[in-house]
């Protein structure tokens, strides 16, 4: 069986811009297909309502995974709290996934690419399916 | 019932408010004469309609208000009537008491309604709006961009100079507490709210949009004046303080629909970032849910459109008197100054060319002064917040000085224009305080001891050789020590972040924040357990005064205590938007 190809947050946009961005050769080539990517995994979701009494923000099971370690921006408001490169990772399994807070962490999954409303969460540029990483 | 309905429209449940029975506009309201709002009785359970009898200053309300309320018996499953008015206003001055009867139950509230100076003072009003300012951004500001020697500042800050000051209240409605939507909101309507809101009060009704509307600065000008109209950040436009110039909205995070809302008061110029929320949802990099392209939406509407600092200058360079700008230089919030000019982190690779604050001032001034009438121009620097929410202190007091530069060049303005008011303020405060420095040369290796206090802390070491008012390098051996009341766990590393932006504390599988461990191996690094709910990732705002400062014809009317709600009248009677009938 071969191995998974490995992706990076770099090769997901081909350029960015004011009026919006590009995808990459690679990740449209990619897409439907198992790769391995290397970062942080966090909720998916603002952990405090004190700006967000209209939302529901918990719950959904989505996980981020990001470059570098985020936090919602507590004073922004809510729809701009993630990186445009953002990877929403929707874990294998209906068990609530676990996760080592701020270590870095390999994640396996199906890509998916393309703008995405997910309720209560965000909008999402690029996806993992069936995501599984070994949690220790 | 009349509904005022936005694709996307959340739901909202405002918090903190009891929903007895409520009249709206609240009781002690402001209210200028001749601006719009919305009249709203609430009452706490379902009443006979014949039963409403509601007066002011004891005649029917209807012969105040000049229309007939929609009587609602059950608004919205709430278990209670309501009756609602929109778009109501009051030319005379005066006070006026509202009673609302039903059956058992009765409340009343009273207003003042104010007429303006018949005369403007001003041509022009500058509002400076520094969010999360305390007193310690400003006094960080000047010993590192003035320096100090021998206990006196080597230089002033333009801010410095300028002459009157006031304290300003920044609680809310439903709250002791606040935030940069309804505090902001609070200057630009002249009324209280609730946390998060924006251009109404926080009533009973489900729909963000459905809450008693009160009129905005922006809609003030365009309704009650020729003036032009100007709207920078370097926040997305549609964030909290922007916003609060021309949104009607129980929650700041509708900004698909506040970019809307910019589109329907049309300002003369929009400088901020936020483009994310202007793209058709099928653009990669869009955050709206709807296919509507906001930026052909302002071009239809004659706008130039600019997406650097270059092409702004462009645009500023080809304006003829009338024209309009929409400059929109980052799908998100633009970058922490010290990113866009020194590190290069953040989005910066990828929106290399970001305008900074005092660029966008200069623009707007040139642009806003070809009005014959004058202009009212907001300007906000948001990273003076963002960033201390982060407990990145350097990041806040860099923005702090590159907003200083930005009132720099509106105090020259102003001098070749005296009829210009500058008023510079925050929006609320943080428990952001300085505490001495921090010296590397210090012996050992534990940091905590390296912070000097009282006599031991001495003088800092930065270098402004190159004379831009920034310091040379935020990362000197003898550097500021500041310290933030209130946080999250996180590691302190008593040194700036130039790899980017701090995050001090990231989410764990069951949704608490802890700190984040990317800082434990900083040399020296301490571990802060945090003092506030471990669902909080960053430092929040705090609740002490606001000091606000102005200069020029109109400055004088700010002093002592004043409730944020109280700024409004100074500006609009500075500008005579409401001049009492004689």
């Amino acid at each position: 069986m071969t191995e998974p190809t490995t992706f990076d947050f770099d090769e997901i946009f081909a350029s960015v811009g004011v009026l919006g961005h590009t995808f990459s050769d690679r990740i449209a080539t990619l897409d439907g297909r198992t790769v391995r990517m290397r970062g942080y995994l966090a909720p998916a979701a603002h952990g405090h309502d004190h700006h967000d009494h209209g939302h529901d923000h918990g719950g959904s099971g989505v996980l981020l995974l990001t470059r570098s370690p985020v936090a919602p921006c507590p004073d922004c408001g809510g729809g701009h709290d993630y990186p445009d490169d953002a990877v929403f990772v929707f874990p294998a399994g209906a068990e609530r996934p676990r996760f080592a807070a701020g270590r870095e962490t390999e994640v396996e999954g199906v890509l998916e690419h393309g703008s995405l409303v997910i309720p209560g969460v965000g909008t999402s540029f690029v996806r993992l399916r069936e995501a599984r990483w070994n949690h220790t | 019932m009349k509904r005022w309905i936005l694709s996307g429209a959340a739901l909202a449940i405002v918090p903190g408010l009891a929903f007895g029975q409520a009249i709206y506009p609240l009781d002690r309201a402001t209210i200028m004469s001749g601006s719009k709002f919305d009249f709203k009785v609430e009452f706490p359970t379902i009443v006979a309609q014949d039963s409403v009898e509601v007066l002011i200053n004891g005649e029917p309300y209807d012969k105040i208000l000049g229309a007939t309320a929609e009587y609602i018996e059950d608004e919205e499953g709430s278990g209670g009537s309501t009756l609602l008015l929109r778009d109501v206003a009051i030319a005379t001055p005066g006070t006026y008491t509202v009673e609302a009867k039903a059956g058992d139950v009765s409340k009343s509230v009273g207003w003042e309604v104010f007429g303006t100076a018949a005369e403007p003072k001003a041509k022009n009003v500058i509002f400076f709006l520094g969010d999360g300012m305390t007193v310690a951004h400003r006094t960080a500001a000047r010993i590192l961009s003035k320096g100090n020697t021998e206990g006196k500042a080597d230089g002033r800050l333009a801010l410095d100079d300028l002459q009157y000051m006031a304290f300003i209240g920044t609680s809310s409605q439903d709250s002791i507490h606040n935030d940069s939507a309804n505090t902001m909101a609070a200057y630009m309507t002249g009324h209280k709210s609730v946390v998060n809101a924006l251009g109404v009060y926080g009533s009973r009704a489900e729909s963000n949009f459905d809450h008693p509307k009160v009129e905005t600065m922006g809609e003030a000008i365009r309704r009650h004046s020729d003036k032009a109209l100007g709207i920078v950040t370097n926040t997305e436009v549609q964030d909290a303080t922007p916003a609060a110039l021309v949104s009607h909205t129980v929650s700041r995070n509708d900004k698909a629909e506040i970019t809307e809302m910019h589109l329907a008061v049309e300002p003369d110029l929009l400088f901020g970032g936020g483009s994310a929320y202007f793209l058709p949802q099928a653009t990669p990099g869009s955050k709206r849910k709807d296919d509507k392209d906001m930026v052909a939406a302002f071009k239809d509407k004659g706008y130039a459109f600019a997406t650097s600092a270059t092409e702004l200058q462009q645009a500023v360079a080809d304006h003829e008197a009338g024209g309009k700008i929409l400059g929109l230089f980052n799908t998100g919030n633009l970058d922490p100054t010290l990113d866009i000019r020194v590190t290069k982190a953040g989005t910066v690779p990828d929106f290399p060319d970001q305008p900074l604050v005092a660029d966008m001032t200069r623009a707007a001034l040139e642009v806003l002064s070809k009005d014959p009438d004058g202009f009212f121009l907001m300007v906000e620097d948001g990273w003076t917040d963002k960033a201390t929410h982060a407990l990145d202190w350097e990041r806040a007091i860099y923005d702090m000085i590159a907003l200083d530069q930005a009132i720099g060049v509106a105090r020259e303005f102003q001098e070749a224009n005296p009829d210009t008011l500058i008023v510079f303020v925050g929006d609320h405060t943080h428990g952001l305080s300085i505490t001495g420095t921090v010296d590397d040369d210090k012996p050992g290796d534990v940091m905590r001891e390296k912070v000097g206090t009282y006599q031991h802390a001495g003088f800092t070491n930065y270098t402004d050789e190159d004379g831009d008012g920034f310091p040379d390098s935020m990362d000197v051996s003898k550097r500021l020590m500041m310290y933030l009341g209130n946080f999250p766990d996180h590691y302190e590393t008593f040194r700036p972040k130039l790899d980017g932006i701090f995050v001090p504390a990231v989410q764990d599988a069951d949704g608490k924040y802890v700190a984040n461990e990317a800082y434990k191996d900083v040399p020296g690094a301490m571990l802060r357990t945090g003092n506030i709910p471990t669902d909080i990732n960053a430092g929040t705002h705090s609740i002490d005064d606001e000091v606000l400062q102005s200069s020029g014809p109109g400055a004088e009317n700010f002093r002592g205590y004043m409730e944020n709600s109280d700024v409004y009248r100074v500006l609009v009677d500075a500008m005579a938007l409401a001049p009492a009938a004689n």
